[in-house]
């Protein structure tokens, strides 16, 4: 199911309407829990009961884990558990790709080839298992306590808002809101739709749906135009097709993860932001602190930190650490080469920027980058490097992908063919500018969701009216998928 | 306050798709098939000339009918041939401009089809005939807000906006289709590999009995005789690759369809189904492609009317 479909309006109204007339908290869950299911079945899957039984062992592994009396048998529950988790993950999404690459080496040698499998990846599988191993790993660490219920634990793996394609919850902030107590009393709290989750969550909502149908698909039309086959194509239209495809990605992505956020907290979940203006990082580790902050926070939590724990002060430990981390990172994404250039890139990016600060301090101290003209130009050169790995998201064939990064890197100062792409793409030409300029107003007004949130009632009224407008508008009849509901 | 704001968005929603309703009413796009009240018809009522038209779908578009045109009035220098092919052709869909076609009054129809034509893929029902008689001929499907709104610029500051550069070419005599850039390149063997197993079997999949396109096929048929036009049926060529995806059942019913048609209705049939599904002439599984070496197909439709004609 879309968020951007007729059917997730309908579902999400009724959600709430059965959610308010039920009272009782363990119902509400169970309605909750069953309803995420369903939301899951509707996504076009039949994965369901690898969803199920993944939730059901994982449970009781949790359990095991923190049950366990030796720090051994903890360590070998919780290796079995990972292991279970990443090769069903494994299986699913790299198997063939895999099969792929032996088969290259098995071409080179003359030998038979292994045919392909029939695989189809069940959506939303690299979130809920990151959902899962970080729950286990916090149970292992002993910073949680196995969720008592498994019903809780279901919920919290399968929350309809965050189940396809993230933000991914960590199971010491979700957890304990199912469990949240009244203040006067030791009632635990039974789901009630507040007025002011109800008008902040829908503002959230209404800037998700922005994003994602009146921006990301319109602007779509002119990268998928240049990346169809960019070969010949000159720089400066690689550069914007480059760039569009950049801005895509973030209203696709940023978009889901708002209405997802605004969701869960018209009922009543919290769930922290995952995107926090990426466009404006002044440095390449800054930009991972803005752009898909809750897979960054995972993998630091759990890849990166216990890989470099106790090494901290070996550089060449903490740059091996982060290429193999961000390499880890690209291949998340999708089982192709082009992902793993994407991570091995940021992985350069951000091990390079690590060492400068590392062993030359000082450069951070300097008083340029404190200006105002310094972080423009440190934001413009972290942008340059961001847009360029993202030729490599776009781009599968390997040809077109290195010649595309050639065209962007050695530019050839050609015009012909952009005039001609920027006349066939206006609408997507505009709506870039379009873009860049409310951008800019919402970097220097930090608070927008909040403040229009904060407005009278006939205000938001007319705020929201025109959000639908400007979406229905230039809505196409033919809705386009989620990027991220194919990891 | 929850009501209040649940009203609000109601509010919002409904400004917002009320004031849709005559925005779309004044600026909606045509669908490719609402063709009937068409200038072209008009003007073609004036020619003396002998009319041959072609009809069909996207496949039958493909046809050269500049070339099939060239080659029967060389032969037969009193006739002249068109070609009313539309994207996405159904004998349904057909039947709404028949009354405007046979006002321009051809002497002979060639209608290309293929197992899509028969099969009620399309055929869903209306999903708002619920609401009453009003809504019968409303179809949901074909509403695009985006269309809507460029149009309505276009409308409002003409084509000089540059926003609708027209990048697609129109033949000769082929007044309901346009070729873009892809209709006229040959694809390799990887791109026809591409091809939606599933979509295929929902489209070519057969049932005489209940197919609405079929009782419209028939309809037409019977209208163009009725009319003293006559009626060839010719089955539109298709690759190897998606004759492999049909199965055999299908293909069994959809032959014995046409046999039953051509002996009710006294048609011939011309049967292109596998005539080119080895060779390298196509732009996709089920469109032969646009370009001088598929001509092979243009030069075989132009032989069929020729001998249809002398005969």
């Amino acid at each position: 199911m879309l968020f951007n479909s007729v059917e997730f309006v309908v579902f999400f109204t009724l959600i709430l309407a059965v959610v308010t007339i039920i009272k009782q908290r363990n119902f509400q869950h169970l309605f909750i829990l069953f309803a995420s299911y369903f939301f899951y079945y509707f996504s076009g899957t039949y994965f369901l009961s690898i969803l199920v039984a993944s939730t059901v062992i994982d449970y009781f592994l949790g359990k095991e884990i923190f049950k366990a009396k030796t720090a051994q048998m903890k360590k070998l529950v919780l290796a079995i558990s990972i292991s279970f988790n990443l090769g069903l993950l494994g299986f699913f999404k790299y198997t063939n790709f895999a099969i792929d690459q032996f088969n290259g080496m098995l071409q080179n040698l003359n030998m038979q080839q292994i045919p392909m499998m029939d695989i189809v990846l069940p959506v939303g599988i690299s979130f809920y298992t990151f959902h899962s191993v970080g729950y286990l790993i916090d149970v292992y660490r002993g910073h949680i306590s196995p969720s008592k219920s498994i019903r809780d634990y279901a919920i919290f793996v399968a929350f309809f808002p965050q189940l396809v394609a993230g933000p991914i919850l960590r199971s010491k902030l979700f957890l304990p809101q199912l469990r949240e107590k009244f203040e006067s009393s030791d009632r635990i709290r039974q789901i009630v739709i507040e007025n002011a989750n109800l008008k902040l969550g829908i503002t959230l909502m209404a800037f998700g749906f922005l994003k994602k149908i009146f921006f990301a698909d319109n602007i779509a039309q002119l990268p998928n135009e240049v990346f169809l086959n960019p070969i010949g194509l000159d720089s400066l239209t690689i550069i914007l097709a480059t760039v569009a495809f950049g801005i895509q990605i973030y209203c696709d992505f940023s978009g889901y993860s708002d209405i997802a956020i605004g969701a869960a907290l018209i009922l009543g979940f919290k769930i922290p932001k995952n995107f926090n203006k990426p466009f404006f990082a002044t440095s390449p580790t800054e930009f991972w602190r803005r752009w898909h902050i809750s897979l960054s926070l995972w993998v630091r939590d759990y890849l990166y930190l216990p890989l470099v724990f106790n090494r901290r002060k070996s550089l060449s430990a903490v740059f091996l650490s982060l290429m193999f981390t961000f390499f880890l990172l690209g291949l998340w994404h999708g089982a192709g080469w082009n992902f793993i250039i994407f991570g091995l890139l940021h992985g350069i990016y951000v091990a390079v920027d690590t060492m400068i600060r590392i062993k030359f301090p000082s450069l951070t101290k300097i008083v340029f980058f404190k200006t105002r003209i310094g972080s423009i130009v440190s934001i413009l050169f972290t942008q340059y490097l961001v847009f360029f790995a993202f030729i490599a998201f776009r781009l599968r064939d390997l040809d077109q992908l290195s010649y595309s990064m050639e065209k962007f890197v050695f530019i050839d100062f050609q015009t012909n063919e952009m005039v001609g792409i920027i006349l066939q793409n206006k609408i997507s030409v505009a709506l870039l500018f379009l873009f860049i300029i409310l951008h800019i107003i919402s970097y220097k007004k930090s608070n927008l969701v909040e403040s229009v949130s904060n407005l009278k009632l006939r205000y938001w009224t007319l705020f929201i009216m025109l959000v639908i407008g400007a979406i229905f508008y230039l809505y196409d009849a033919n809705p386009d998928d989620f990027i991220y509901f194919r990891f | 306050m929850n009501g209040k704001i649940g009203i609000s968005i109601a509010i919002a929603f409904a400004v917002v798709l009320l004031s849709f309703i005559p925005f779309y009413q004044a600026f909606r796009v045509h669908n490719v098939w609402e063709i009937e009240d068409d200038p072209f018809f008009t003007e073609l009522g004036k020619s003396t000339k002998s009319k041959i038209f072609i009809l069909g779908g996207s496949a039958v578009g493909q046809i050269n009918t500049t070339a099939v045109d060239e080659l029967v009035s060389k032969k037969l220098e009193n006739y002249e041939v068109y070609n009313l092919a539309y994207n996405g052709d159904l004998p349904s869909f057909r039947l709404r401009s028949l009354d405007s076609t046979i006002e321009a009054k051809p002497t002979t129809v060639f209608y290309g089809i293929s197992y899509w034509s028969l099969s009620d893929y399309q055929d869903q029902g209306n999903k708002l005939a619920f609401l009453g008689t009003s809504f019968e001929n409303l179809d949901i499907d074909s509403i695009n807000p985006k269309a809507t709104t460029l149009n309505a610029i276009r409308v409002a500051f003409g084509d000089e906006t540059g926003l609708f550069p027209e990048n697609k070419i129109k033949l000769k005599n082929e007044p309901f289709f346009f070729f873009a850039q892809d209709q006229m390149v040959i694809a390799d063997e990887e791109k026809l590999k591409k091809l939606d197993v599933d979509r295929t079997l929902n489209k070519v999949h057969q049932n005489p009995v209940t197919s609405m396109q079929l009782r419209a096929f028939k309809e037409t048929i019977d209208k163009l005789q009725k009319n003293d036009i006559e009626v060839v049926i010719f089955t539109v060529p298709l690759h190897k690759n998606y004759l492999q995806a049909v199965p055999e059942d299908d293909e069994k019913t959809f032959k014995a369809t046409l046999d039953e048609i051509s002996q009710d209705y006294g048609v011939r049939i011309y049967d292109f189904t596998d005539r080119y599904s080895e060779l390298d002439i196509w732009k996709d599984p089920y469109h032969v492609a646009l370009t001088p070496k598929s001509n092979i197909f243009s030069h075989d439709v132009a032989q069929m009317i020729l001998s249809e004609i002398e005969s």
